[in-house]
């Protein structure tokens, strides 16, 4: 993880002019984020560099050039290039992860992975928190007493009930265990709306260099997320 | 629409008698118990004939449509009842009311009478403001179908923007949006659920 000033002159990489303070500072940037091992530049460009800029490009490029170009989408990641939290109790299972992974670091200040895999429990106990709360008294003014104490008596019995008296009074959501969250596919990212633009854009960039992966998917919720999800 | 979800402090002894002697309660706050009358409401603007139309999705897949209409008014205790029918596709209507107090805040009801109203929105909303045991965000500018870049403000049952609350908490999170001379544009939630207004007829009284 690092926050480095990143100065060029002129472009760094694969028959490139590769000045030696360049190619200084883009050895530090990378020894900095952990895409090469550390040890002392002497200006010179040389392969190690060249594949730690491939794999900077790797999280947004399908086919990598190995180029930082001045003022280019490789220096701007570099610059601001930092891992970013992830809020307490996420889970973030196998290829979940592995998204995540390659968005992070990308994401501009503020972000913040706020959702992952999340369990079909999890999301039955806001189901019957609405059905035996929130909604409770505009569920009985719709389905009537009778009805509403029926359903109650077995709420996971009569869960498809349930979920169609809860959606009945105007509040939408899944069945419990269909979300793509449940199913372990998706990640929400948190963080000041002024960013949401931003962050869709860089899922979007990431979907492009990872087909295989990122389905492509990606939403501004008003919960304040963006969506994103894996195939 | 919304829950009649109670307002706690409304039931507060402390509050009762504080209103009994006439202190009363800050103009800018709606916790307290709704007095009579109304003025215009220019974040929840109420006339018969008034509707809201709803898409309703969850993580962008379209569940319902919903439309919210006031249908009629009758006055009780010095106070207008708006008579709200929110509809999904045919099904029966969910009958609900909704009024303002003097200070020009809206709440929703069961039935055409004070007993068990919620708090809807205020007439000013203000950051920091509760909303019965909701809080004014503060403002944003967001699009729905039905308007864009429209200026809003948020309405939550708590504040989502901290990376340090937990994913589970973070489910519960619930808002609304309001705007000037609109009314409600958008409900949202935790779990990726949403309303978002596309459709809308509006008047003044």
């Amino acid at each position: 993880m690092s926050m480095s000033i990143l100065i060029l002159q002129q472009a760094v990489g694969k028959n490139c002019p590769n000045r030696p303070d360049d190619v200084k500072s883009i050895h530090k940037c990378l020894m900095d984020i952990g895409k090469i091992p550390c040890y002392v530049c002497t200006g010179a460009f040389d392969n190690t560099i060249l594949q730690g800029i491939i794999e900077v490009q790797r999280h947004f490029m399908l086919t990598p050039d190995g180029v930082i170009s001045v003022g280019g989408r490789t220096q701007g990641f570099l610059a601001n290039w930092k891992n970013k939290p992830i809020s307490p109790g996420v889970q973030l299972p196998g290829r979940l992860r592995e998204a995540w992974d390659w968005v992070d670091p990308l994401l501009p200040e503020g972000s913040y992975c706020s959702s992952g895999y999340r369990s079909a429990d999890e999301q039955r106990r806001i189901l019957h928190n609405f059905f035996l709360n929130t909604y409770r008294i505009q569920i009985i003014a719709k389905y009537g007493q009778q009805q509403y104490d029926a359903v109650k008596a077995n709420l996971l019995a009569n869960e498809s009930k349930v979920l169609e008296m809860v959606r009945g009074v105007g509040q939408a959501i899944a069945a419990p265990g269909s979300s793509m969250h449940q199913k372990g596919k998706a990640v929400d990212i948190g963080g000041p709306s002024a960013i949401d633009n931003k962050q869709v854009e860089v899922v979007k960039l990431v979907a492009k260099a990872h087909l295989d992966l990122l389905s492509g998917k990606v939403l501004k919720e008003r919960n304040g997320c963006v969506h994103f999800e894996i195939r | 629409m919304r829950s009649f979800r109670n307002s706690l402090i409304r039931r507060l002894p402390t509050l009762a008698g504080a209103l009994a002697l006439g202190i009363g309660v800050a103009s800018t706050a709606l916790t307290g118990e709704p007095r009579p009358s109304a003025g215009p409401v220019p974040y929840f603007p109420l006339a018969v004939g008034n509707y809201w139309t709803y898409r309703c999705s969850v993580d962008g897949e379209h569940q319902f449509t919903k439309t919210v209409r006031l249908v009629s008014a009758s006055a009780r205790d010095n106070v207008q009842y708006f008579r709200a029918e929110l509809r999904i596709k045919k099904d029966k209507p969910l009958v609900y009311y909704l009024f303002t107090d003097v200070e020009g805040h809206v709440f929703s009801v069961p039935n055409p009478s004070r007993d068990g109203s919620e708090p809807l929105i205020t007439a000013a909303p203000k950051a920091g403001e509760h909303v019965g045991t909701w809080t004014v965000a503060g403002g944003e500018r967001i699009d729905t179908p039905a308007l864009k870049q429209v200026d809003a403000v948020r309405i939550e049952n708590f504040d989502r923007d901290d990376p340090q609350i937990t994913a589970e908490r973070r489910m519960e999170w619930r808002g609304r949006y309001y705007a000037r001379d609109v009314g409600l544009l958008v409900e949202a939630d935790g779990l990726g659920g949403e309303c978002v207004l596309t459709q809308y007829h509006v008047r003044t009284r």
